[in-house]
């Protein structure tokens, strides 16, 4: 279930009412139940699945915990590692990688039959796994002491706020909200009510209003590219994709509260970033932190020189860019951006050594701004011809007449958000009016949900993030 | 004291979405009609549909169907040529499709109305598609337990579903779409020009030598006919007029004739000019309407009068 869409809300009304009436052991309980259902409620043929790789892990932790043999301990972290990399590989880079061969071989001269087959991407299988591993490595490695409660880490793999897209829990922020009872608490209760009204804002106001800029200028319905039309599909996407997965974010992180429960920040006004190594501080923090300390760190890091550092850099961001997707569009995407931090490393450009003045922070800002965009253009399109020959619009300098109506639209519904992170940045709040007087948190949560009435498409169109 | 400001924020937050929520759906039914032309003229087409009643004296003629219909028909004109004791009324609802109106007119007979004949019109494309309006018709078309019905027809996800139970139930989740409408007008310059770009083509029409495509057309007639006879209600398939008749109009207007749909008697073999239709070749435009009632309002006329003499 969407969550966008009423049903999720009587399903996470009846969940909240009766998990307060509940101790802390029958909260679990029911929480778990709800997940599953959740789960099962997008496509019950995949509950099976994730039941067995939770205790498939579930069981590998205490064996590396108990375990005295050092070999046998790596033997099941490298166990648990792969069979969940398996699963995620299977379903969903086998077509991939399958056909990328197959091309391959043929553009080679050999005759290959090609057998694709019709494998099921489970939903929030990239996230979930991802969870999993983070858990497997830090109880390895001693971080954390491994869950002797099936139902406890079954619920920290599979709390349905963040199961479906994140955001990626650390075992060691979760699991011992998990394991200690929670209390209700008005404060954390009522910001989580703010959070799951801002995230409808964000996506069902501005990101669902871009989407429809973005694929028309995308799918060739504003006719032939032209420097326009790259610029209007651009900048329509960035926004998309931004309200889009901040605004699932905050609802996931709001309905979490409602529950007692924290979950990390993911975003923190990314698009005023004034580099790209700021980008990644402030873009899906869950992901790209996961990324640093589970892929970047243990490949080296910047611990072993310059050109190892830069080597490590690029290979974190194209794995990070292929976890997207099983298509070359996401490996380059991650490419890019590996590239970028590489160059940024080299040329010391994101020192914090030095203080900038506002003209050259806004002006590192709409350079950084526009690298961004330059990149969401290959995390969209659908293949790579279909990138290249929509960029090759940058040559053809004749605007359109559509050009200017749309660009009015993509204003009227990107300014407001932009404002909002302005706004949020400069008072350092996770959304805005957190810190105001009850009046105008009250006043605010009421134009934010009038305006996702006025706005809501009529059709669910689906969280981008959902698909990985 | 910081506790009791807590719980008193948490409280106010709680009445705040719950007042939002009541005045949009109480703006949504009583306000939407006033503001949204469309939404005005749905309003009162589907209360005068829903109150048909024929008698001997006053026999009644319904005409359902989307922009089609709304193009291509002068309602006007078709009276004017309706035999004595006869009354035509048209309820229309844009970018709908056979499984809108099958639960549609399911919905207006069940809910009382008893027009003594019930005219359908879509293109042989819109017949075949399994395409819903979704909560739009659950809230205007279906009842509680066909929007569930339809949306299983259509092949919904059980989120979808239970979306068209919430736009039965609700008018501001059912009327979104009008109510984006509205708010886009307002808040949007060049609203309009905006949703010509977006509206996008029709795509390409389901080949009608297809043995599958003729099954679905003959079961979808098959299971109108049965649901207008349950009522004692004789149905007709109105061919909306195309530039020049194609085969899969031909086909559509055969297949229902031959399941007790008449059908045939209104297909015009006569062309018509480049004027007749708006920029897409697929709406009718003024002059059009004017040329295509003044051949449906007799047709409507000859059949009638031999079927009820």
């Amino acid at each position: 279930m969407f969550f966008d869409t009423p049903i999720y809300f009587i399903f996470l009304l009846a969940i909240v009412s009766a998990y307060w009436t509940l101790r802390h052991r029958g909260q679990n309980i029911l929480l778990l139940a709800g997940s599953y259902f959740f789960y099962g409620w997008w496509d019950w043929r995949f509950l099976a699945l994730m039941a067995g790789s939770t205790l498939a892990d579930f069981l590998f932790a205490k064996h590396i915990s108990s375990s005295t043999s050092a070999s046998k301990r790596k033997l099941a972290l490298g166990l648990s590692i792969g069979l969940n990399l398996a699963f995620l590989g299977y379903f969903k880079y086998f077509n991939f990688f399958a056909d990328s061969l197959h091309t391959l071989l043929s553009s080679l001269g050999f005759e290959v039959s090609q057998r694709v087959l019709e494998i099921i991407l489970p939903p929030g299988i990239s996230f979930y796994t991802f969870q999993a591993i983070a858990y497997m490595v830090d109880v390895y490695s001693g971080r954390i002491r491994p869950s002797n409660n099936l139902i406890e880490y079954a619920l920290f793999i599979s709390f349905f706020p963040h199961l479906i897209a994140g955001p990626i829990q650390r075992p060691d922020h979760l699991l011992p909200q998990v394991e200690q009872p929670r209390r209700l608490d008005a404060t954390q209760f009522s910001n989580g009510l703010m959070l799951i009204l801002t995230g409808l804002f964000r996506k069902c106001v501005i990101a669902d209003q871009c989407a429809l800029i973005a694929n028309a200028a995308f799918s060739g319905t504003l006719g032939p590219t032209n420097i326009g039309t790259v610029a209007l599909g651009a900048y329509a996407f960035a926004w998309q994709i931004y309200g889009d997965f901040s605004g699932y974010s905050n609802i996931a992180r709001g309905s979490a509260q409602l529950f007692g429960f924290h979950f990390m920040v993911n975003f923190k006004q990314p698009y005023l970033s004034t580099s790209i190594r700021d980008f990644w501080r402030r873009w899906h923090i869950s992901l790209s932190s996961w990324l640093r300390d589970y892929l970047y760190v243990p490949l080296g890091g910047n611990r072993h020189g310059e050109q190892k550092t830069y080597r490590n850099l690029f290979l974190t961001m194209l794995i990070g860019g292929l976890w997207h997707g099983a298509n070359w569009t996401f490996v380059l995407w991650g490419a890019l951006h590996g590239a970028w931090l590489a160059v940024e490393r080299f040329f010391d450009f994101d020192s914090d050594r030095v203080q900038h003045g506002i003209a050259k922070q806004w002006f590192k800002r709409f350079i950084i701004f526009h690298l961004v965009c330059l990149a969401w253009v290959f995390f969209r399109a659908p293949t790579m011809g279909a990138a290249a020959s929509f960029l090759g619009g940058l040559t053809t300098w004749n605007i359109s007449e559509n050009f200017y109506p749309l660009f009015l639209m993509l204003s009227v519904f990107s300014i407001p958000m932009f404002g909002l992170d302005l706004l949020e940045n400069r008072r350092s709040e996770e959304f805005l009016t957190e810190k105001s007087s009850t009046v105008i948190q009250v006043v605010f949560g009421a134009v934010l949900l009038f305006a996702v009435v006025l706005f809501s498409a009529n059709s669910s169109a689906a969280f981008i993030y959902f698909q990985f | 004291m910081k506790s009791h400001i807590s719980f008193h924020r948490c409280l106010a937050l709680l009445v705040c979405i719950v007042l939002t929520l009541g005045v949009s759906e109480f703006s949504a039914r009583y306000l939407i009609p006033r503001f949204s032309s469309i939404e005005g003229r749905v309003a009162v087409e589907r209360e005068q549909a829903r109150s048909i009643h024929s008698s001997l004296q006053h026999r009644q003629l319904l005409i359902v169907g989307n922009s089609l219909l709304e193009a291509s028909v002068q309602l006007t004109s078709i009276n004017a040529a309706m035999p004595p004791g006869w009354h035509a009324k048209r309820f229309v609802i844009e970018n709908t499709a056979f499984l809108d109106w099958y639960f549609g007119i399911k919905g207006l007979l069940e809910s009382g109305a008893r027009p003594d004949v019930m005219a359908l019109m879509l293109s042989p494309k819109q017949l075949i598609t399994n395409n819903l309006r979704g909560t739009y018709s659950a809230y205007h078309l279906f009842s509680a337990a066909d929007s569930l019905r339809a949306g299983l027809m259509a092949g919904y996800h059980p989120t979808e579903i239970s979306g068209l139970l919430i736009g039965h139930i609700s008018a501001a989740y059912g009327l979104r779409t009008e109510i984006r409408s509205v708010a886009m007008q307002r808040v949007v310059p060049n609203a309009e020009v905006i949703a010509n770009i977006f509206k996008g083509g029709r795509g390409s029409e389901f080949d009608w030598a297809d043995s599958n495509i003729r099954h679905i057309a003959e079961a979808r007639f098959e299971s109108l006919q049965a649901l207008c006879k349950q009522y004692q209600v004789q149905c007709i398939f109105l061919p909306p007029a195309e530039p020049e008749i194609t085969d899969h109009a031909l086909a559509a207007s055969h297949i229902a004739t031959a399941h007790g749909l008449e059908s045939d008697h209104f297909l015009f073999s006569e062309p018509y000019s480049t004027g007749d239709f708006q920029a897409d070749r697929f709406h009718m435009s003024q002059q059009g309407a004017k040329a295509y009632s003044a051949k449906l309002g007799p047709a409507l006329a000859s059949w009638l009068t031999h079927q009820f003499q």
